[in-house]
């Protein structure tokens, strides 16, 4: 009798354990989910991809053989690759207005820093003979603030500079 | 005859045990789910927003095309701003595009200009506010575009500078802006 009753007994500690398992396993999951990691933002973004075709039509105070024949990012970007020690009418250095005109439209177009939600961009400009991403010679590159994250969006625009094509890429950190 | 009755009484004891356990069990499944399914909408929710956002900013992207802020054939995305001043000074436009908010703004070269642009001080302004119908845009929709003015200095030029077209109103909020 004693035995039949202890045998009952261990039956239903077994179902509860059984039972407190599931329901822990289930929180787990439940709990792992809730917990998980904010999921990084990694894509292309029209708008910074339109940003920098519209960076490429600015007029800049640089002018090449006579005035008013003042030229465009894209022109430097150009200049800067076939002609490193090229000068303006005005005798400023070629790859030198480049580099300060990209970074003034940069930091009044996006605010950057560690109060904003834009932690940090880093902009490239390469020449590449044949359309493979990643090989390139670099022209310009500009950085601000950490860029080191894993979310982050990118935009670019290119133009052909026979016999390759020019590729300008802009990175937006989160 | 006791016996049997004591053994049934038991046996419904049973029944009525898993049924509780089956009933819980149930419930506690009924709540994961509706948990989960929460988190997944609004995952859902947030990329079906940005995708209206991203919408409406090539909507204003469309309208910076429109022949009125057109520039020439060999510069897609250029805003005529010399067009934009005059389109600001006629009232029939202020429900043309079904907007209550639209407004080119400098970017580039700017120097904290925040002066609405008018004959008189352009170009050393800051933004032309062609409609503003409510007063309270809200968060308008935006895009980049290229600003360019006929320069009459030397022998005459066109100039571009870097700026941004924004928009707000119920034609695009139907899209999400």
């Amino acid at each position: 009798m004693v035995n039949n009753k202890k045998n009952k007994g261990q039956e239903e500690i077994v179902g509860f354990v059984a039972i407190v398992l599931l329901v822990a396993v289930v929180a787990l999951i439940f709990l792992g989910i809730s917990l998980r990691k904010p999921v990084d933002i990694q894509k292309e973004s029209k708008d910074v991809s339109r940003f920098l075709e519209s960076t490429m039509l600015y007029t800049t105070d640089c002018a090449f053989g006579y005035e008013p024949n003042y030229v465009t990012p894209k022109d430097l970007m150009k200049e800067c690759y076939l002609n490193k020690g090229k000068k303006c009418l005005n005798d400023e250095e070629v790859c030198l207005v480049l580099n300060d005109t990209l970074k003034g439209i940069l930091d009044n177009s996006w605010k950057v820093g560690e109060d904003s939600a834009i932690k940090g961009y880093s902009f490239n400009s390469t020449y590449s003979r044949n359309s493979t991403k990643g090989e390139g010679e670099s022209i310009i590159s500009l950085g601000k603030g950490n860029c080191t994250s894993s979310s982050f969006v990118t935009g670019e625009t290119f133009f052909a500079v026979y016999p390759g094509t020019i590729t300008s890429s802009l990175k937006l950190c989160y | 005859m006791r016996k049997i009755s004591k053994k049934n009484n038991n046996a419904q004891m049973k029944i009525q045990e898993m049924a509780f356990v089956l009933v819980a069990i149930m419930i506690f499944f009924g709540i994961v789910a509706i948990f989960y399914l929460k988190v997944s909408l609004s995952n859902l929710k947030g990329n079906v927003e940005l995708q209206r956002g991203q919408e409406a900013n090539e909507l204003v992207r469309k309208i910076s095309s429109a022949p009125e802020f057109y520039l020439n054939k060999e510069c897609d995305g250029c805003i005529d701003m010399d067009k934009v001043l005059l389109l600001k000074e006629r009232k029939n436009y202020q429900g043309f595009w079904n907007l209550d908010y639209l407004a080119v703004e400098v970017i580039y070269p700017n120097s904290n200009k925040t002066e609405e642009c008018t004959r008189s001080n352009f170009p050393n302004c800051g933004i032309v506010t062609i409609i503003n119908k409510t007063g309270n845009t809200g968060i308008p929709a935006s895009a980049f575009v290229a600003l360019c003015r006929q320069e009459f200095k030397q022998q005459g030029y066109v100039k571009c500078d870097l700026g941004k077209i924004y928009a707000s109103g119920k034609s695009l909020e139907s899209t999400g802006g």
